[in-house]
């Protein structure tokens, strides 16, 4: 039996590993869609690595949250710099499923089309960010020191808005994501 | 062949790096421990070497039923210099489990680290080579106990373990008219900075108390306590402006032979950030969701718009494209490129060809 804070680092580290890599392929994937990069094969392979690097990061991100919350002293969140990380992770999170969602049912066609190809690469590079930022302030909890402390983010403020504003929040959140994956069903199964 | 060799030889390199990787170098934090404490402190205690660190431990105080007395031990040797963070127990037994103070009814007050654990941990004394802890217990049941100091400390890739002598304490009833502490006394252990703090003492069949307090290294001062109401005192601390710990302690005068409480630990520390969970469990999820919709708007918003374009704007560039969607290039000298399929040709052969022929 393992305890949470070792659980918590190999999650973690299967995270960042993941949205590192899928991070790496959105960027090359438009780098040869805008030509400054030209190879025949690589937008195909940079497309499926990206994709299944971001399943596989959101497949481990669970678990990442949870054993940090059981293996983090005291209550959960004793420090700003852990609420942080649960805001930027599932912020990320919500854009990597996004991204996935997007590719999964409505296809290829998303990485051809200069808006959607535009959308699904920043989607995809910010979900990386997101991760990796989180990874950082992790950090900065652990050791009081981070490779992104140059730029000097506000780990210590947090913005957490009143629990009603969150509902509302909550609520747009969910009607949109329910009302956008039902035309996106119905779109993929009138394509198919 | 080859190849699995290459296999064997990278599992057998992780395996052999496994050993390196046993402890936890830089502690657990304090928390309370059985003695194995299932892996948390050294990762397999099956690889763990006798620590040679000397272990001293006292108790200060008489123990009557429901009254604290001070365990303090001091761990030493030179050893322990070649890891800075030492981590000790206290503990009841020496089986390895259900060997926590609660476990034999005592109750931890406090500990010199300003909580109420029986695992702390700590830096050894670089110049001296030791490291002193002291925790403030309580008997619930009077009983007799054995009370034993164990250490984990690390050196030379090595995890160390080591247990000491057991100190036995016979707990005694409380004899007629003894001044003491009230039996529901719990002593403030914690403070925030800058906070002048009046502290309050519960207690029985006591007429008067003097205080002693003292910042570590200083001498003590010695305050009165003023009665508030009947059996409770109070006294003020002054504030403190940064982190740091004072230590006080009450002696008790009444008809009673007179009585000196064990040294209180009191902690001074930056106020606790706190923060509404249910708040932050919400705005996390609505954040997820949020941001999830609003790109799926997004795409589903963008597809539309080119449709539409296609649709009743451009109707001979619709019509290439469903041709040339529809229908994929003929096959180069009628098969697939080396490592194609045709869902791959039906999409991108185009660009195939044409990068053919710009090659030509």
């Amino acid at each position: 039996m393992i305890s949470s804070s070792t659980f918590h680092v190999i999650s973690t580290e299967l995270v960042v590993g993941a949205f590192a890599m899928s991070g790496l392929c959105f960027l090359l994937h438009a780098l040869c869609k805008i030509e400054i990069i030209k190879n025949q094969k690589l937008p195909q392979i940079t497309d499926n690595v990206a994709h299944f690097a971001l399943l596989f990061g959101i497949l481990a991100t669970p678990a990442a949250i949870f054993s940090g919350i059981s293996a983090s002293p005291g209550s959960g969140f004793s420090t700003p710099i852990l609420v942080n990380k649960m805001f930027l992770s599932t912020t990320g999170l919500g854009l990597a499923l996004a991204a996935l969602v997007s590719r999964w049912k409505i296809g290829v066609q998303i990485l051809e089309k200069r808006e959607t190809m535009w959308l699904q690469t920043f989607s995809g590079m910010a979900a990386s960010g997101l991760m990796l930022l989180t990874a950082s302030a992790g950090g900065k909890f652990a050791r009081g020191e981070s490779l992104l402390d140059i730029m000097s983010m506000p780990y210590e403020t947090v913005l957490l808005m009143p629990i009603a504003l969150s509902l509302v929040l909550l609520l747009s959140g969910m009607v949109s994501t329910i009302f956008a994956l039902t035309k996106i069903w119905d779109k993929s199964a009138i394509q198919h | 062949m080859f190849p699995r060799v290459r296999v064997l030889l990278v599992l057998g390199l992780l395996l052999a790096m496994s050993s390196f990787t046993q402890a936890n170098p830089g502690g657990v934090g304090d928390d309370v421990l059985d003695m194995q404490c299932g892996g948390a402190c050294h990762g397999d205690s099956s690889l763990n070497q006798t620590s040679s660190a000397s272990i001293s431990i006292a108790v200060e105080g008489t123990p009557y039923l429901d009254q604290p007395v001070s365990i303090t031990t001091t761990v030493s040797g030179q050893q322990l210099s070649y890891s800075g963070t030492v981590g000790l127990f206290l503990l009841t037994d020496v089986t390895g489990h259900s060997d926590t103070p609660a476990d034999a009814d005592w109750v931890i007050i406090s500990d010199s680290n300003g909580g109420k654990n029986n695992y702390l941990e700590g830096q050894v004394n670089s110049r001296q080579n030791n490291y002193t802890v002291s925790w403030t217990v309580k008997p619930t049941q009077i009983t007799n106990t054995t009370f034993y100091i164990s250490i984990q400390h690390g050196g030379d890739d090595t995890p160390y373990f080591g247990i000491s002598q057991g100190l036995e304490i016979e707990v005694l009833p409380i004899p007629d008219n003894l001044p003491r502490l009230s039996p529901d006394f719990t002593p403030q252990i914690s403070r925030s900075l800058g906070e002048k703090t009046s502290l309050s003492i519960e207690t029985e069949d006591v007429s008067s108390i003097s205080i002693e307090w003292k910042v570590e290294g200083s001498t003590p001062n010695i305050v009165a306590a003023n009665m508030s109401a009947t059996g409770i005192w109070e006294f003020e601390v002054p504030a403190s402006n940064q982190p740091s710990s004072i230590q006080w302690r009450a002696v008790l005068e009444g008809q009673g032979p007179s009585q000196t409480t064990p040294w209180f630990t009191l902690i001074s520390q930056e106020s606790a950030f706190e923060v509404d969970q249910t708040a932050v469990y919400i705005q996390a999820f609505a954040l997820l969701l949020f941001v999830c919709g609003f790109v799926l708007t997004l795409h589903i918003k963008f597809i539309r718009t080119n449709d539409s374009v296609k649709q009743w704007g451009q109707t001979d560039d619709l019509l290439v494209d469903e041709i040339e969607s529809k229908s994929p290039p003929p096959l180069p000298n009628g098969q697939l490129p080396a490592g194609w399929n045709m869902e791959q040709w039906e999409w991108y052969g185009h660009e195939y060809i044409q990068e053919m022929e710009e090659g030509r």
